[in-house]
């Protein structure tokens, strides 16, 4: 397993050894970047301007440099137009401000200049809803409930895996804080003391396509004050595409007064948006769900007044019929939790769609 | 012109009154996917319909009890019918006509078998806990309660449940498979000691995705205290042909640990498995049926004598690995973790998601 891993360092050392004997390049500099925003699907043609740009990294050999990164992506091409003058095609990225970054062999230029990405995510990055990731909130009778995420890289992949929005990891200037991934290794897991929360309800986290398949995690909600008590509740990590513009149905829902049922609306889009919820085939009510704040920010709804000793319920959460036309219905995913009011003990009820 | 059409039922139902009789199918067998044309020899078939109007119509044609979708009358002893898409079993086909003739059908058993991988035409619904009530320590009694509910505008056939052990609200007729109705919820619970397998594979057509299911395994002894525990329901695109980790595993005497192991019954029969510092080749065991999927349980995870002090006492990681089978088949696999506390009986779930 070291042996991947290695090689490309031992590589890179030797290429630095050689590179600087032979080659005499100063450090890059970038001083403008124009222009400095740009569509998420890519495409935009960015002259970078600066100092000591250098495709030279050993005599007689071209080892595809300079190297352009925009946030952890490389630059989809690069042409070198002079040592002052770069014009590099930007990749699709999650809309956001990130660094841009020019390398030599040698060394990486010290300043990075922001550029921005306007528009939707791009379809190259799966968003993951976290329904719940809070710090520590009191609950009835004295509990404490604590989220904790968990995830690794499962399965033989040496890269790592990039995920978006769950962590801020500024040790110097932070152009892009929650731009930021945090890189999941073989060797390097993320634990709940690396996650940073923004006082949100939910979160909404971003991870490459490809790395997707190598992405595990787990999130578990846990009353501390009862740590003994019980090993905590598995909540879902939702994939986008359980996100839905149809029908919703949670089945089995009780309504016995000991249990507090809490439904939970999560809507991706930066409009607010109005879904029926439905308790056997009957609507109950109409809840406003928020707009979305930013991407990694879910609107949420909740909604707890549900009827108390009609029996299993059926709750179905759907847009409401003046939405008939599929085009105007965004898609939406809901759940809910039902927790014992005297042991606070919680359990999930979630709509999968078979 | 209603006289007229009197007339002609009572001259066709005086005309026709010999009964269906089925003396042989030829081709005996087909493909899963359907779109055998089948010819079904007998005496007494007739395109009289009594009820049709104009009174003529085909015959209906049953695999099983599922409807052929196109049938052709031909002569009095030879129809046509083309099979419909149907788990490989061996079926009855039979001859339903309304002509007046009493009882008006046939039915002719193991007439026709539908062969080849039941994955070619239907997509597999895991129910990784599907068991009669069983009784568990201290008093306690675990109930498995299945809904299903389609939320689709069109019924959906539904293979795999077994009339003589399984009570469904409301009933359905149809001993292999069941049409489940648009928007209706249907509630699946199996009789006390009627099977022995743990886990029920079954099938819906590929590609359908109108079902919501709900799987919930309660503590019938102790219901004040919680709702049961969600089980997912496993689609096929949550099976791994690689591997599986399960985070935040406790390691904790007040728990007990119980993996369960699932395989489609094909590719290779072991899983390597992998925590803490030891590793196991764990056996599948294939299922009887189509309906049961290869399982494994793993229940002890104490950790080897050699063992160092490991950095984090309190949880660990579950790796599971599955190795190509024979003719590099690939071994799709899914596995869960219930963590249950030794006094309460508390039930919660650690399933792998990626």
């Amino acid at each position: 397993m070291t042996t991947p891993r290695l090689f490309p360092r031992l590589l890179a050392a030797t290429m630095t050894l050689f590179c600087s004997t032979f080659v005499f390049a100063a450090p890059p500099t970038i001083t403008s970047i124009a222009p400095a925003s740009g569509p998420t699907a890519g495409g935009t043609q960015v002259t970078i301007t600066g100092t000591g740009f250098s495709s030279e990294c050993f005599p007689h050999f071209n080892c595809g440099f300079p190297k352009v990164f925009f946030g952890i992506a490389e630059a989809a091409s690069v042409q070198m137009v002079s040592e002052t003058t770069l014009i590099a095609t930007t990749p699709k990225y999650l809309p956001g401000t990130i660094g841009v970054r020019v390398t030599n062999a040698v060394e990486a230029a010290a300043r990075e200049l922001p550029f921005r990405f306007n528009g939707p995510v791009p379809e190259t990055f799966v968003r993951f809803l976290l329904p719940t990731f809070t710090e520590p909130v009191h609950g009835a009778n004295g509990s404490e409930f604590r989220t904790e995420l968990r995830a690794q890289v499962s399965g033989p992949k040496v890269a790592p895996v990039r995920v978006f929005g769950v962590h801020e990891d500024c040790l110097f200037v932070c152009i892009s804080g929650e731009m930021d991934p945090f890189w999941l290794t073989n060797e390097e897991s993320l634990e709940p003391q690396d996650v940073s929360y923004n006082g949100r309800p939910a979160k909404f986290v971003y991870v490459p396509a490809a790395d997707v398949s190598s992405f595990t995690a787990n999130l578990r909600v846990f009353d501390v004050s009862r740590d003994a008590d019980n090993y905590g509740t598995e909540m879902p990590i939702v994939h986008q595409r359980e996100f839905t513009k149809d029908q919703l149905t949670m089945l089995g829902v009780p309504s016995d007064p000991r249990f507090r049922n809490t439904l939970r609306v999560y809507n991706a889009r930066f409009l607010p948006m109005v879904v029926t919820m439905s308790i056997n085939g009957e609507e109950a009510a109409r809840i406003v769900v928020p707009a979305a704040i930013g991407i990694f920010d879910p609107g949420v709804a909740v909604y707890s007044d549900f009827p108390q000793n009609v029996g299993p319920m059926t709750v179905t959460i759907e847009q409401p019929a003046s939405q008939n036309d599929a085009e105007f219905r965004e898609p939406v995913w809901a759940f809910i939790t039902v927790t014992n009011n005297e042991t606070q003990l919680i359990t999930t009820v979630t709509p999968r769609v078979y | 012109m209603r006289i007229a059409k009197a007339l002609a039922v009572l001259f066709f139902t005086s005309a026709a009154m010999a009964n269906p009789v089925i003396t042989s199918v030829t081709p005996r067998f087909g493909p899963v996917t359907g779109g055998t044309t089948v010819q079904i020899h007998g005496t007494g078939f007739s395109n009289n319909c009594i009820t049709c109007s104009p009174p003529f119509g085909d015959p209906q044609v049953y695999f099983g009890s599922a409807l052929a979708p196109s049938v052709r009358y031909m002569s009095p002893t030879l129809i046509e019918a083309v099979t419909p898409p149907h788990v490989p079993v061996d079926v009855s086909v039979s001859v339903y006509q309304a002509d007046g003739s009493d009882p008006g059908y046939d039915v002719l058993n193991d007439a026709f078998s539908f062969e080849g991988d039941v994955y070619t035409a239907f997509d597999p619904l895991l129910f990784p806990i599907f068991m009669p009530p069983v009784p568990g320590q201290a008093g306690s009694e675990f109930v498995t309660t299945a809904r299903l509910w389609n939320k689709g505008l069109t019924g959906v056939t539904f293979f795999g449940y077994d009339r003589t052990c399984t009570l469904i609200d409301p009933p359905v007729s149809a001993t292999d498979r069941f049409g489940l109705d648009p928007r209706q919820e249907y509630e699946l619970t199996l009789w006390p000691e009627c099977s022995d397998s743990i886990a029920k594979l079954f099938f819906v057509p590929k590609g359908n995705k109108s079902l919501a299911a709900s799987l919930r395994v309660s503590e019938t002894s102790k219901q004040a205290q919680n709702h049961g525990v969600e089980i997912p329901v496993v689609r096929l695109e949550d099976f791994s042909e690689e591997s599986i980790a399960l985070l935040d595993v406790p390691v904790d005497p007040k728990f007990r640990l119980t993996m369960r192991i699932y395989g489609l019954n094909r590719g290779s029969n072991f899983v390597n498995v992998s925590f803490g510092n030891r590793s196991l080749q764990v056996p599948l065991q294939h299922g009887r049926t189509i309906f049961e999927p290869s399982y494994a349980v793993v229940t002890d995870f104490a950790p080897a004598d050699t063992a160092p002090p490991s950095n984090r006492q309190d949880s660990m990681t579950v790796l599971l690995d599955s190795p190509r089978g024979p003719g590099d088949v690939g071994s799709p696999i899914w596995a869960f973790i219930t963590v249950t506390n030794n006094e309460t009986q508390h039930i919660t779930t650690i399933t792998p998601q990626q």
